[in-house]
């Protein structure tokens, strides 16, 4: 019997993963598609490509924090990551109906502490890994904003004397094909992670692997799948959100707010810190626009944006409590 | 007319304040990166400024 629910929590995990590439991955292309250099399905086919390589290239550092930094491992059960997962699900579909550019990423950690809370109390919680996570839903966006604004003042210095503006223009199309695959990259390996943490935490607490053990292959395999399934069927009104309405851009505009936003999430997959591609990718856009002048930046819509951040963990965590209680509640 | 406030040199600051704030909360180890961003978020508002001030 617990073999067929770890299955059917697996299953539900790799659900998430799906959705999560729905729902987020479409951040990866945003850019390439409003500047249109692919056109919408090629993009997502580009994307979902190096979505799926990602699992060659990163180590499994995000999926250790998930399944044993957010809340105390010896707390988890089935039904507890059954009810975190849940909490993460609903808060993403509801976001992506509404077109906000959410977080899966803080959907889920909000939705494993929000379920553990629910069972144990607070005391369940690692306030190191917590803080680790709380912290960089500001820095991420930061960081990718004064990269991306740092990187265009530099790259318009370097081309300012160019008399062919077309000639750059073509140059900088073809180079973001290559900085839109290195968030592609990024985001598989930052994204498809935190469902080998969610699985590897299920196999944990089934007895399956101990607590130090590696993410087996499989995993790594089924995580980045999924993740790469889910970006071929894209989430289009969240692109369009952060790829024409916080700010128009250019090619040249497009590689910086990519080439910021992989860095920052190629620093937080070596170091193990799960992020979200959409806070990233976002502060990148905005970086791009501001450089400009402010006013480039649709504020508005900038500002809808980080309701949805400081939402998202309360809001996931709230709903994965509920779904725990009505779990326990069935004998 | 001109407006007489840089607005982009002000969300600088205020991005520089946000992050000096947090640098307490933030876990030792990634301090650092809290403590480049005010210094960089300032830099970044000081020359917004200039710039501003050679538009006007």
């Amino acid at each position: 019997m617990e073999l067929v629910l770890l299955a059917i929590v697996i299953a539900v995990a790799l659900g998430f993963d799906f959705v999560n590439g729905f729902h987020d991955a479409a951040n990866s292309i945003a850019t390439v598609v409003a500047t249109r250099v692919l056109t919408p399905g090629l993009a997502v086919v580009w994307a979902a490509l190096f979505n799926f390589v990602a699992f060659a290239v990163f180590g499994t550092k995000v999926a250790a924090t998930i399944a044993t930094g957010v809340v105390d491992p010896a707390v988890l059960t089935i039904s507890v990551v059954f009810a975190g997962l849940i909490g993460a699900i609903v808060w993403n579909v509801l976001t992506a109906y509404l077109g906000l550019p959410s977080s899966s990423s803080h959907a889920l950690v909000g939705g494993m502490a929000g379920a553990a809370v629910a069972k144990a109390g607070f005391g369940v919680l690692i306030p190191s890994g917590l803080a680790t996570i709380g912290v960089f839903i500001v820095y991420s966006p930061l960081i990718g904003l004064a990269l991306a604004l740092i990187l265009v003042v530099i790259v318009s210095w370097a081309v300012h004397w160019i008399r062919r503006p077309r000639g750059v223009n073509r140059a900088f199309r073809g180079l973001q094909l290559v900085s839109a695959a290195a968030f592609s990259l990024g985001h598989g390996s930052n994204d498809a992670q935190k469902t080998m943490g969610v699985i590897l935490a299920l196999l944990i607490a089934a007895g399956r692997v101990s607590e130090d053990s590696e993410v087996p292959l499989w995993v790594v395999l089924s995580s980045h799948a999924a993740i790469a399934l889910g970006t071929l069927f894209g989430g289009w009104r969240i692109v369009r959100t952060m790829g024409t309405k916080l700010t128009r851009l250019q090619p040249m505009g497009g590689v910086c707010a990519e080439s910021a936003a992989a860095s920052m999430l190629f620093f937080a997959s070596a170091n193990g810190i799960p992020v979200s591609t959409t806070h990233t990718i976002a502060g990148g856009i905005v970086g791009v626009g501001s450089a400009r002048r402010l006013s480039a930046v649709r504020l508005g819509v900038a500002r809808r944006v980080m309701w949805a951040w400081v939402l998202t963990i309360p809001g996931s965590a709230a709903v994965a409590a509920v779904v725990y209680w009505a779990v326990a509640a069935v004998p | 007319m001109r407006r007489a406030v840089d607005k982009r040199a002000a969300l600088f600051v205020v991005a520089a304040v946000l992050c000096g704030l947090i640098i307490p909360v933030t876990p030792a180890h990634y301090q650092t990166v809290g403590e480049v961003l005010v210094v960089v978020y300032l830099l970044l508002a000081l020359a917004s400024w200039l710039d501003f001030r050679s538009r006007a």
